[in-house]
């Protein structure tokens, strides 16, 4: 908290500007735009390549309620995501904590209702969607989390959790599950004596293991990978890593890769979005991105990575401050506390997301005048 | 009837032997508590400065480890945690110790600064041979006040060994001499007080005879030292009032607190985020130069490794596998799991399609073999890997690597 | 560390590079619930405690069966001789004479009769066996705890239950009502209760289980507090979540995810809450509301002393015993409740 006072002050120094700005006025305007653009995405037709479309996905939490249940303080957690993603494809998500990169994956499972904003996955649009339609769908689409100690239950057998999905959805004949499960354990790199034992024998890399054996058990279109490397050792890392490229290869599977690792991201993805307090600030292709980052963010986050080199040449960008808490984001644009070419306009504006070049979004200030 | 008697001893030796058996358990038990009860006898003796007093192998360093054991007892077995590890830490420098989970590295430190969990964890032998600065003191046991200087005293250096010195000696060097950054800057602030409460009183410990002023004073020299802008606020704030990477920078203003001459840093930026992680380590890269003493870095991150140390310490499953200054260490790894280490995380600049990885998972701790114990994961695995467990050999003067790759080489050159 | 179990390797098995064979192999684990039951049984308390419960059964239920010479309210009527002896002093013409006065009285009943073959612990101050209704009173102890405790659990799971999984108004009224409960006094609304027992003439066997009602009645928010507070705290464990992900039905998740892994506190709370149980019911009954004579109870067994003070004084073979039980059966339920408690969550020892 002290810090983003702090930080506040420091900002003052930037060159001071005529212009007065009318906060209220300014939130009203980009409210009415952007409620008209969502109005007018919406109703666009679904893109019939795409796996996955998400348009300007919100997410809200209520933090305080009256009484009578009406939210007077929320926490946007998700704010306005909008992406496409087609088969075969890995999007990697990369930011930091807070950044609701957790929320967005869950909210596109409809594990937390969305507030606002489409999620249309294989051609139908499931952001409306009842839990029982859901229950339908939800085979095709997955979840592999970061802990893999809390996501598999301690009292079931590594059979008995493999197979419990496999006999609810009813995949393959009820003969047939084991001969099943242990086929996806061997292509997971499981050996078939653990099919009887318990999660606790195992160490995190296996469980990670069995946590994706389980989520690909039901042949799943989409995979949304949260974190599934951050709780693991290196050497165990890139075991997990190779298995979901392998297992990518072999099932036809879309990733979107939830990491704050960005070597990783890099190694795995195709496609990259890079969100900042619940927003998007850029979003293209591998390369675009690793070649030519736009946002200030993006080349701050590139250059924060340590470099296993000794002798590599320091030219750090290191960010001032710490995240601002994203139940208070600042006005304008969320990262004008941090960003080193903060301007006045930045302060009170909130940068339109944009393409800037084809596939390559960004959202910016800096990137207008340019 | 032979088969039937065959059936019946494969059943025994493989069914059954899944499970300790009670008595087993037993024995474990019984073991374990005359070992444990000897060493904490050990521990919590009276004895003489003179008993723990020794003399550095290289003057050039200020902590010396050598050969030490901290075992676990548990019920299942000794859990070799650390098995025989040996580095120094040169003066004025940044040592880097870079291994997996498990693999000894905090145990180590924690050894050091004898923070380990008794009555199950102990400092089983092997020496940890410390040299401290201490006031000189007269015959009453007064400190000595330097001519000219006021407020400062004579100083004298003394070696310690730590792994010998009684439980109610060590805070000679706890805090005051060596002083620790954790983890997780969450809990290891106290909530219920102040930033400058808890600043002060380091002073308050260390210091003899500092006033209140004194010690805000160099409360506030603190907080500036860390980078924290606004040090007369955080100064009043509690810890929960802070983010991460403020609290982190008040640990490490409280580690500062009393002049150290070891700093030890355990994971002290796995918990952050990549851009405040970026912010600590500048912090450090800056402290490093300005500090009279050197620090100790544990990490799993070889990314902050390379940045930082300038001699690394690779370890595995509770054994130093490959030591050496950080040039060796990343542009000559000898070692196949140091190798297998850099080559299975992904950087910035790599491009290919699938990762190196090591097969296999770290060995169990307790029943370690006795041959290597990277042979099951190990590429270039050779006969003789099945043999003993390999010797330190020495390649260049500060490059040490136990693997049986490079004992012929040794032995031939 | 993890419950490692480890299979000794065959020395003759670890030949030159067999990766074929992980190492991992030999180790194996128990299954939790072995894991459970080898760290209770581990624990000295907890088997003491097993041994006390134990006994306590066998004794009172199956007692009876195998003793029959006596019956709970059957008095014993074989008759006593009392006699009195007195001694006073009386002088005459100067003479001092010592008179000795033995009295002798024949008595109905045999009451206050030492342990002897006839009576093993004696009899009381009316002439029932002490021994015998120790049993019953076991008994009525034992049926009326577990039946309470029975009814606690399962209302304060379905309660519970119902306001951890489905949350919000649901939750917020049941956590009130749980509230309100909670403000209760108990012993004074007992007495009140007891009072209106007594004016309506209820049996003197059943007034016992009223009682025990009333008691579960204002018990239950406890154990629905337990079983909401870990129904939050499981829900937000990833396997739930990956659950919900895997499209499973609620009821699958309520009764295969949920409720298996609320048990062990639920088992702990319960085997405690016995203890609990078999003192309130012993302190009614010593207070005279709960079992009334002539049936037995421990509590109406001590509360002897209370009207006698030549039995605290000189008849211990009469209260003694019950004490002993009572005592025996909090502490072996408590032992056990520990050991299950250190068995289920090793992380809580130390």
């Amino acid at each position: 908290m002290a810090d983003e006072k702090v930080i506040a002050s420091a900002g003052e120094n930037v060159a001071e500007s005529a212009v007065v700005y009318d906060d209220a006025a300014l939130a009203a305007e980009y409210q009415e735009k952007r409620r008209k653009q969502i109005e007018e995405d919406c109703k666009k037709p679904f893109d019939p390549e795409a796996v996955l479309e998400v348009r300007h996905l919100r997410k809200c939490f209520p933090l305080k309620k009256t009484v009578t249940g009406k939210v007077t303080q929320e926490l946007i957690a998700v704010d306005d995501v909008s992406f496409k993603l087609h088969k075969g494809e890995t999007l990697g998500i990369v930011g930091e904590s807070g950044c609701g990169k957790t929320t967005m994956g869950r909210a596109i499972l409809k594990l937390h209702q969305p507030t606002g904003g489409q999620i249309i996955f294989d051609g139908k649009d499931i952001t409306n969607y009842k839990s029982k339609q859901m229950r339908e769908i939800r085979k095709e689409m997955q979840i592999i989390f970061q802990d893999p100690y809390s996501s598999l239950p301690p009292r079931s057998t590594v059979g008995g959790i493999l197979s419990e999905p496999v006999q609810v959805h009813k995949i393959v004949p009820k003969d047939q599950i084991k001969n099943y499960v242990l086929n996806l354990m061997d292509r997971c790199g499981l050996r078939d004596y653990y099919y009887e034992r318990y999660p606790h024998e195992f160490s995190g890399g296996q469980r990670q293991r069995i946590c994706i054996a389980r989520a690909l058990s039901v042949n799943p279109k989409l995979v949304i990978c949260d974190e599934p490397v951050s709780a693991l050792d290196v050497s165990i890392q890139a075991q997990i890593i190779n298995l979901l490229k392998k297992l990518q290869n072999e099932m036809d599977l879309t990733y979107v890769f939830i990491s704050h690792d960005l070597s990783v991201v890099k190694f795995i993805s195709d496609k990259i979005g890079v969100m900042y307090l619940g927003a998007m600030m850029e979003f293209g292709t591998k390369d675009a991105i690793f070649s030519n980052p736009l946002h200030p963010y993006t080349q701050a986050l590139f250059s924060a990575v340590p470099n296993p080199d000794p002798d590599a040449k320091m030219n750090r960008v290191v960010l001032k401050g710490d995240i601002p808490s994203p139940a208070n984001p600042p006005k304008g644009c969320r990262f004008h506390t941090r960003c080193p070419y903060a301007k006045e306009i930045c302060k009170h504006v909130t940068p339109e997301y944009k393409e800037y070049e084809p596939g390559h979004f960004a959202a910016c200030h800096k990137l207008d005048e340019e | 009837m032979d088969k039937q008697e065959k059936k019946n001893m494969t059943k025994a030796s493989k069914g059954d032997k899944h499970y300790l058996t009670g008595k087993e358990i037993r024995a474990i038990a019984k073991a374990n508590a005359k070992e444990m009860k000897a060493l904490e006898k050990y521990k919590n003796r009276k004895a003489e400065e003179s008993e723990f007093l020794t003399e550095m192998k290289d003057d050039g360093n200020i902590l010396e480890i050598d050969d030490l054991h901290t075992f676990f007892y548990t019920e299942q077995g000794v859990v070799k945690a650390v098995n025989g590890v040996s580095y120094d830490v040169p003066k004025n420098s940044v040592v880097g110790v870079v291994g997996e989970s498990g693999c000894g590295k905090s145990v180590t430190s924690m050894s050091v600064m004898r923070l380990i969990q008794g009555p199950t964890g102990q400092i089983k032998s092997g020496s940890i041979r410390f040299k401290s600065r201490e006031m000189k003191l007269d015959e009453k046991g007064n400190p000595i006040p330097k001519a000219g200087a006021e407020g400062e005293y004579e100083m004298v250096d003394k070696i310690y060994d730590i792994a010998k010195m009684p439980i109610r000696e060590i805070h000679r060097i706890r805090g005051k001499q060596i002083a620790m950054i954790f983890q997780e800057p969450m809990t290891s602030l106290n909530p219920v007080f102040t930033i400058g409460q808890q600043l002060d009183e380091v002073t308050f410990i260390h210091k003899p005879g500092a006033t209140k002023e004194m010690a805000k004073a160099k409360s506030m020299e603190m907080l500036d030292k860390v980078g924290i802008a606004m040090p007369e606020r955080v100064y009043k704030a509690f810890p929960h009032e802070l983010s991460g990477g403020m609290r982190q920078r008040v640990m490490i203003a409280m580690a500062l607190a009393a002049d150290p001459r070891l700093i030890i840093a355990d994971e002290p930026t796995t918990a952050l985020d990549v851009t405040i992680q970026a912010q600590i380590l500048d912090l450090l890269r800056d402290l490093k130069d300005k500090i009279d003493g050197s620090i100790l870095l544990i990490t799993h991150d070889l990314g902050v490794i390379a940045e930082m140390a300038d001699y690394v310490v690779v370890m595995y499953a509770g054994k130093v596998i490959e030591k050496g200054t950080v040039r060796e260490i990343f542009q000559n790894p000898l070692h196949p799991y140091t190798v297998g280490l850099q080559k299975s995380k992904p950087t910035m600049n790599l491009d290919c399609k699938t990762l190196y990885n090591i097969p296999g998972n770290v060995p169990n701790p307790i029943n370690m073999p006795d041959y290597c114990y990277f042979k099951e994961r190990c590429a270039k695995c050779t006969k003789k890997c099945s043999g003993d467990y390999p010797e330190m050999v020495q390649v260049s003067p500060t490059h040490f690597v136990a693997c049986h790759l490079y004992d012929e080489e040794n032995k031939n050159g | 560390m993890d419950e490692l179990e480890i299979k000794q390797d065959d020395a003759q098995e670890q030949e030159v590079v067999d990766t074929d064979v992980p190492l991992d192999k030999n180790v194996k684990l128990m299954s939790p619930g072995r894991m459970v039951a080898r760290r209770f049984f581990r624990s000295k308390l907890s088997i003491i405690g097993l041994i006390m419960v134990i006994s306590l059964f066998v004794f009172s239920f199956l007692g009876p069966l195998v003793y029959t010479r006596w019956g709970e309210i059957e008095l014993d009527e074989s008759g006593k001789t009392e006699y009195a002896v007195g001694s006073f002093t009386h002088t005459v013409n100067g003479v001092e004479y010592t008179i000795h006065q033995t009295t002798e009285t024949h008595l109905k009943d045999n009451f206050l009769s030492p342990p002897s073959s006839e009576h093993i612990l004696g009899t009381d101050d009316q002439g029932y066996d002490i021994f015998v209704r120790l049993m019953y009173g076991g008994r009525i102890s034992l049926i009326v705890s577990f039946l309470s405790v029975f009814l606690i659990t399962i209302i304060g799971v379905i309660m519970g239950g119902i306001s951890g999984y489905f949350g919000g108004a649901i939750d917020n009224i049941i956590m009130r009502i749980c509230d309100i409960l909670m403000c209760l006094p108990g012993v004074p609304i007992l007495l009140i209760i007891s009072t209106i027992l007594d004016s309506s003439n209820i049996d003197a066997k059943y007034r016992i289980y009223l009682l025990m009602i009333y008691l579960t009645f204002i018990s239950w928010p406890g154990v629905a507090r337990l079983v909401r507070g870990q129904i939050l705290f499981l829900r937000e464990q990833e396997y739930m979540v990956a659950a919900e992900a895997m499209g499973y039905s609620t009821s699958r998740k309520i009764f295969k995810h949920l409720v298996p892994n609320v048990m062990p506190q639920l088992i702990v709370q319960m085997s405690l809450s016995l203890g609990s149980m078999i003192l309130y019911e012993a302190t009614l009954s010593y207070l005279n509301l709960g079992v009334k004579a002539p049936y037995a109870a421990w509590g109406t067994m001590i509360n002897i002393i209370s009207t006698n003070q030549d039995i605290l004084q000189n008849h211990w073979y009469v209260w003694m015993p019950a004490g002993v039980c009572i005592v025996i059966a909090v502490l072996g339920f408590n032992f056990v409740g520990d050991g299950l408690r250190d068995a289920l969550d090793p992380k809580a020892r130390r």
